[in-house]
């Protein structure tokens, strides 16, 4: 009855080579299946290739202003940034915040800073990555622009369309949805809880001393006043809205090929602003190739004008200082008092990139003359004894795509310690954080190669016991 | 959690020194079976059982410091884990490695270590096992936070801070190897049976 279904010995030992050979055929169509599949694209996915970076700092106080000092290698020239240049008879604007680096290498270079005075829980423990969360803009998993524009605070009152950087106090859960009572966000910003962000850009404020001044609560938030820069595009007329004044620049516009092959120094005209602007004159014989500045540059006002600034890019070096008054007596800043403690978090954006794609400190204790990680020294009058302060030097690195949610949730192995206020520092060094957030990063994907790995290894060594064990029973 | 971690611990070591021990009697015994010529001999028989009790307990202790690990941490944690991976990984080796070892002793019995190739092939069983368990415990104080210097020795051979992938192409031939060891020494006995 069962003779059909029983191969005959002779067959066998003619078929169980091409039976073998067809077994390892098909594991390997699978393997490939698998990784390909795995090998998938990901969203808003960029790795830099300096995971690390270095930044110097120096800090100074007299009896009524704060001085900070920054010096960072910094190689290609990062003072350009959005440009309209004229092509095929119409103004193309150049892409705006990209993916990683920017493609046309037209992005501003920018040090920044976060700053509290102990009232943002964790900040002085996790430093930035408090600010940070799931579906964020430019993460992977970010939020739809449209869902955001119908929030009911971020979109119907603040009119954004986009999730920044907030303080996870300012939230109900651990949803950016969740944002807490108009009642309790005065709260919060009345009793101190949020963060002061000093923004220097190398494009967008520096050539005309400005530095920005940002405050993180339940949105990244400009203070009150007037920004240094606005766009210089009228949506309306879909032209530009100033152009360079010839009489003050000796043109009327920047060549395309200066600004896309860098040629012009920091002392030429590679930015707009008003002093040397006039409106723009549609009539004007404009050719093939002639470029302006996206964005104008204007004095900023009111609180969003309290940081003055300037930096030179020198020898692949960017040098750049900041100064603001000990107490501007803004609500949306953090005063800073003598003989007092902060804490302080710095980021770098170099090699065109903007929005996440920068390098961050771990937070660090700023002593205004008192000990800390970084001391500031007090001196009499101005300027500061620049050449009698050391440098304070600072490892940064590459942050990815780690969330605040995922540093306190259960896939963080330290999670536990996050919450009990234990610093990331001091289980990780600054060093090897590129390495673990590209790690995070990937892991998705990693994680299907690990295991790939783990069984092939695993299926090596059963395989050579089989052989043993069948060499061992044919002895016998 | 921490009679978890005293547990996990106290298996571990027990573990370590088990393999070490029954590492130092198979290299002993294949220095005998290639090199000495020496076949018999009561100190043959002693460094046998000490190699097969040492497998055998160590195997057994391994499976127990897997258990006990796992209880350190959520599995996501785990997953989400650089060093942990890479832990496990070094972890399912050793106990790949020495159930291999486990499986063809029982099957050769003692005669084993009159065979070179044998012997060879329990010598390279047992030194994979090895290293995989020095390298899995070396990174095990990392974990927890107490680092034992031993680490940064593994991290001259193998990168612990990044997860430990082969490409694909090894992973091929590591498989392909897998398959055709069997198929080769099927072969190769029945040829020379044959004759």
């Amino acid at each position: 009855m069962l003779s059909p279904f029983i191969v005959k010995e002779g067959v066998w030992n003619r078929l169980r080579g091409w039976v073998s050979v067809m077994g390892m055929i098909v594991v390997l169509v699978a393997l490939f299946t698998i990784e390909t599949a795995m090998a998938q694209e990901r969203k808003n996915f960029s790795i830099p290739d300096d995971l690390a970076a270095q930044l110097k700092v120096k800090v100074a106080y007299n009896d009524n202003e704060v001085f900070f000092r920054f010096e960072w290698p910094s190689e290609p020239k990062g003072y350009y940034h959005d440009y309209l240049h004229f092509e095929g008879g119409k103004w193309v604007k150049t892409p705006g915040s990209s993916i990683g680096s920017h493609p046309l290498k037209l992005y501003e270079d920018r040090v920044s800073f976060l700053l509290d005075d102990g009232s943002v829980r964790y900040f002085n423990s996790a430093g930035g990555y408090i600010t940070i969360h799931e579906r964020m803009r430019f993460l992977s998993n970010q939020s739809p622009k449209g869902e955001v524009k119908n929030h009911p605070h971020l979109g119907v009152k603040k009119g954004k369309s986009d999730v920044r950087k907030y303080n996870p106090e300012t939230r109900k859960s651990g949803r950016w949805e969740d944002v807490v009572s108009e009642s309790e966000l005065k709260r919060l910003k009345k009793n101190g809880v949020f963060l002061d962000l000093w923004m220097w850009r190398a494009h967008r404020g520096n050539p005309i001393g400005a530095v920005d001044d940002l405050w993180i609560h339940e949105y990244r938030n400009g203070d009150k006043g007037k920004s240094a820069y606005t766009t210089n595009w009228d949506n309306k007329k879909n032209q530009p809205k100033f152009m360079f004044d010839s009489e003050k620049t000796g043109f009327h516009a920047l060549k395309w090929d200066d600004v896309i092959n860098h040629k012009l120094s920091q002392k030429d005209f590679y930015f707009l602003s008003y002093k040397i602007a006039k409106p723009f004159d549609p009539n004007h014989n404009w050719k093939e190739g002639d470029t302006l500045p996206y964005r104008i540059l204007r004095q900023p006002e009111g609180s969003r004008a309290d940081i003055k600034g300037s930096g030179l890019w020198k020898d692949g070096s960017w040098r750049v200082e900041m100064r603001r008054l000990l107490n501007t007596g803004h609500d949306d800043d953090k005063q800073l008092h003598d003989q007092r403690r902060y804490t302080i978090a710095f980021a770098i954006h170099k090699n065109y990139t903007g929005s996440r794609w920068h390098h961050v400190s771990f937070p660090m204790s700023l002593g205004m003359g008192v000990d800390a990680d970084i001391v500031a020294r007090k001196f009499p009058g101005e300027p500061p004894p620049w050449d009698k302060i050391p440098w304070t030097r600072l490892t940064l690195f590459y942050p990815g795509q780690v969330t605040w949610e995922w540093l306190i949730g259960s896939e963080h192995a330290g999670a536990a310690e996050v919450v009990n206020g234990h610093a990331c520092a001091g289980c990780h060094t600054a060093e090897l954080m590129g390495k673990y957030s590209v790690e995070h990063e990937t892991r998705d994907n990693l994680l299907g190669r690990w295991k790939m790995t783990a069984i092939s290894g695993f299926i090596f060594v059963i395989g050579l016991a089989v052989a043993g064990v069948i060499a061992a029973r044919r002895s016998n | 959690m921490e009679t978890a971690k005293a547990l996990h611990t106290i298996t571990v070591e027990m573990t370590t020194g088990m393999l070490v021990l029954s590492t130092l009697a198979i290299l002993i015994l294949t220095w005998q079976a290639c090199f000495s010529g020496e076949t018999t001999g009561k100190y043959r028989e002693a460094f046998d059982g000490i190699a097969l009790f040492g497998a055998l307990i160590g195997t057994v202790l391994l499976i127990l410091a897997i258990v006990t690990g796992y209880r350190q941490w959520p599995i996501e944690a785990f997953m989400s884990g650089t060093i942990a991976k890479n832990k496990i990984f070094a972890g399912y080796m050793a106990l790949a490695f020495w159930g291999a070892f486990l499986a063809v002793r029982l099957s050769a019995g003692k005669p084993l270590w009159n065979r070179k190739g044998l012997s060879l092939l329990s010598m390279f069983l047992a030194l994979g096992g090895f290293l995989s368990i020095v390298f899995t415990a070396s990174i095990g104080g990392t974990l927890a936070g107490k680092p034992s210097g031993f680490e940064e020795v593994a991290r001259v051979f193998v990168e612990t801070r990044e997860t430990f992938v082969l490409p694909l192409g090894l992973n091929i031939l590591l498989i392909v190897i897998a398959v055709a060891a069997p198929v080769f020494v099927f072969f190769w006995s029945d040829k020379r049976s044959k004759r």
